[in-house]
């Protein structure tokens, strides 16, 4: 399914939504929550508070089903949605704590990481996890959920300029910091 | 070469830093001349397509099947619906419902068509579990 004809028929399904089909919205669950919720893990770095993020919009999808009016595909609007709380909540640990960012969780740290592929996934995570929080959200949007270019712009709200420099700065920053890893299991990165 | 065609090289090295190696990537109204000039700069798309592979080592959070019921829960269902997904979020309804009652109808075929069990009395069974514990030593130790 393309891009535009998954919109339309997710378009299709809130309209049921509406009428209260029960099977439109399991449809709707099964489509978005997976990508919404590694999103958010991705941005924030904690799962539980990546399935509230989650949860909270699709809470919000569900009260717009009735007036909803088709300017946004809904993935877009869900990510968007998504994006905007994590950054807030982003802002609001920083508050908490003075300015400085906490580290996220470095998945290398963890026993499962004994293994070789899962290594190589953990050095991978923290190098994402450590990019700035845009950076973050263009790489993730982009190369994990293929976001197009515009709607990955639309769910940050920036231009696409801003956002392919976004991508080039992070993919420039975990060049090199993979490359400082010595991720000899992959060759040169 | 061209103005235009440094232009087009210098736009491709662009998109291979900001997109990666893989064309499906690339804004959409600029893939039908980039993919024409991959060849032009094998240096750039290398390293552009390693750290694609790179990144497609990272993994992404699965939601829980917690989560899954908590927002079915909160959709806009009828009541008797919302009821059916806090017994079942995992999916249609009538899919296990279907199954216990296909495994129920088939038990109760066999059992009519092959009549009562037929039982063992307890030496017999004795027999059987000594045999298969112990194999042939069992049938020594009991042979007188």
């Amino acid at each position: 399914m393309t891009g535009s004809s998954r919109a339309q028929s997710d378009a299709r399904l809130l309209r049921r939504v509406a009428a209260r089909d029960a099977a439109a919205c399991r449809t709707l669950v099964d489509r978005h929550l997976a990508t919404l919720v590694g999103f958010a893990q991705r941005m924030l770095g904690d799962a539980a508070a990546a399935e509230d993020v989650a949860q909270e919009a699709f809470l919000r999808l569900w009260r717009q089903a009735g007036s909803w009016r088709a300017e946004a595909a809904i993935a877009t609007w869900l990510h968007r949605v998504a994006h905007n709380l994590c950054i807030d909540q982003l802002r609001r640990r920083r508050e908490v704590i003075g300015g400085a960012v906490p580290e996220i969780a470095d998945p290398a740290e963890g026993p499962q990481a004994a293994h070789q592929r899962r290594q190589v996934a953990a050095i991978v995570d923290a190098a994402i996890a450590a990019l700035p929080d845009r950076q973050r959200a263009a790489i993730t949007l982009v190369h994990h959920l293929e976001f197009g270019n515009i709607a990955a712009a639309e769910v940050m709200d920036i231009t696409v300029e801003a956002l392919e420099s976004l991508l080039a700065r992070g993919r420039r920053a975990l060049r090199e910091r993979l490359a400082d890893e010595r991720l000899d299991l992959m060759g040169d990165v | 070469m061209t103005d235009r065609d440094d232009d087009r090289y210098a736009r491709l090295k662009r998109l291979y830093d900001a997109y990666g190696a893989d064309a499906a990537r690339w804004p959409e109204g600029e893939r039908a001349w980039a993919e024409a000039l991959v060849e032009a700069d094998p240096q750039a798309r290398d390293a552009a397509a390693r750290l694609d592979a790179a990144l497609d080592r990272a993994t992404l959070a699965q939601p829980s099947p917690e989560l899954m019921a908590r927002v079915l829960m909160a959709a806009p269902v009828t009541p008797w619906r919302r009821r059916l997904i806090a017994l079942w979020p995992f999916g249609p309804a009538w899919q296990p419902a279907s199954a216990l009652t296909t495994a129920c109808v088939l038990g109760i075929v066999v059992g009519l068509a092959t009549g009562g069990a037929e039982t063992l009395d307890a030496d017999t069974l004795g027999d059987e579990i000594g045999l298969l514990a112990l194999g042939p030593q069992y049938q020594l130790e009991e042979t007188p």
